[in-house]
């Protein structure tokens, strides 16, 4: 059983991407949890146990998984301190909307760190640059031409779903959306974003 | 003006005797903040510093959930710095506030002090601060040391 950790807290985390992808190309059984502050403890707990590859979908702001996410790994490493076993490789896909994979790699050392505290396995990390613009992709040429450019994300990903099938470790992989310039891309984000500005006061 | 965002028990940080000035902005767990004046504050103090426990080489919940929160209810905008992008910062105080960032907590590995270092000085990027300054006391009591280097 794979284990799927959603810890999205922006738009910027794909975790439902995440998930089909893992439906997609394995046939085993994938439980997703959603990491909130109110969680089924005890549910949690069975599945950890029982999953053999437990993934952490999440993303990073200031170089850092969001704080829900930080409290959830600390109940866990209690878990495994008070005699839970878990036996399941880690693995994570983080996500930013900044152009930069690799800026998802401080929060991935975190990961990591937890991994040794909690005696957990590392599998492997895979972050996801430029995850705005999922957020911007719309009908039309332009539409297609966003669609095109975010494609680089799903090979990337069903490759990490190839080692977390197998349950085997790989080095971490950081990935950017090169179909498009990093100019254009922060030029489009911030047009999307000063609409989305303006509908949120709007609607305020 | 210094601003000091801790994660300490309200005894704990009454205990380490900080020496403040009248203008000086204390953030905790009992005194927190409206979302979005982290950065209003961050555009007025000449020093900003962050004392947090070291959970797995990062800042601790408490701490991170004030970064967090900042883009809960918008989402900055992008530019493009020194070949990277980044988050676009409002106040206008960009590059004159030194940011310290003190990690306590026992058995700090030196993998996890390695992460707090590069977290550190990454956010000193993001928020655009003059400089980074990283401190590790592996007891909350040797926090008292914090004296000596913050003005």
């Amino acid at each position: 059983m794979i284990l799927l950790l959603d810890g999205g807290y922006t738009s910027a985390c794909d975790s439902k991407g995440c998930l089909e992808s893992i439906r997609q190309n394995t046939d085993e059984e994938v439980i997703s949890v959603t990491i909130k502050d109110a969680v089924d403890w005890n549910s949690v707990l069975r599945y950890l146990e029982d999953a053999g590859a437990i993934v952490l979908a999440a993303d990073v702001h200031m170089n850092s998984v969001p704080a829900c996410v930080l409290r959830f790994l600390q109940k866990v490493e209690q878990a495994v301190i008070d005699g839970e076993s878990i036996g399941g490789k880690f693995y994570a896909v983080l996500y930013t909307a900044l152009y930069e994979g690799e800026q998802t790699s401080a929060a991935m050392e975190i990961l990591k760190n937890f991994c040794v505290h909690a005696n957990i396995t590392w599998g492997r990390g895979l972050g996801i640059g430029g995850n705005g613009i999922k957020t911007v992709a719309k009908g039309g040429l332009k539409g297609i031409f966003w669609k095109n450019a975010s494609d680089f994300k799903m090979r990337s990903l069903q490759e990490h779903v190839m080692f977390i099938k197998e349950r085997v470790q790989g080095e971490d992989e950081y990935v950017d959306p090169k179909r498009i310039s990093r100019g254009g891309y922060v030029r489009r984000i911030n047009h999307e974003t000063k609409k989305n500005h303006r509908v949120k006061i709007a609607q305020n | 003006m210094k601003v000091i965002v801790h994660d300490l028990q309200e005894k704990l940080w009454q205990e380490l005797g900080m020496r403040l000035h009248e203008k000086d902005i204390v953030i905790g767990k009992e005194k927190n903040i409206a979302d979005s004046r982290i950065e209003e504050l961050m555009g007025s103090c000449g020093q900003l510093i962050i004392i947090s426990r070291c959970v797995y080489g990062g800042f601790s919940p408490f701490i991170q959930q004030m970064f967090d929160r900042r883009r809960e209810n918008f989402e900055p905008f992008l530019e493009v710095r020194q070949g990277q992008s980044q988050y676009v910062v409002n106040h206008e105080n960009k590059s004159a506030f030194g940011l310290i960032c003190c990690f306590y907590g026992d058995n700090i590995t030196s993998a996890e002090e390695q992460s707090a270092r590069i977290q550190s000085v990454l956010d000193g990027v993001a928020l655009r601060a003059r400089g980074v300054k990283v401190l590790f006391y592996d007891t909350a009591d040797k926090l008292k040391q914090l004296n000596n280097v913050c003005v």
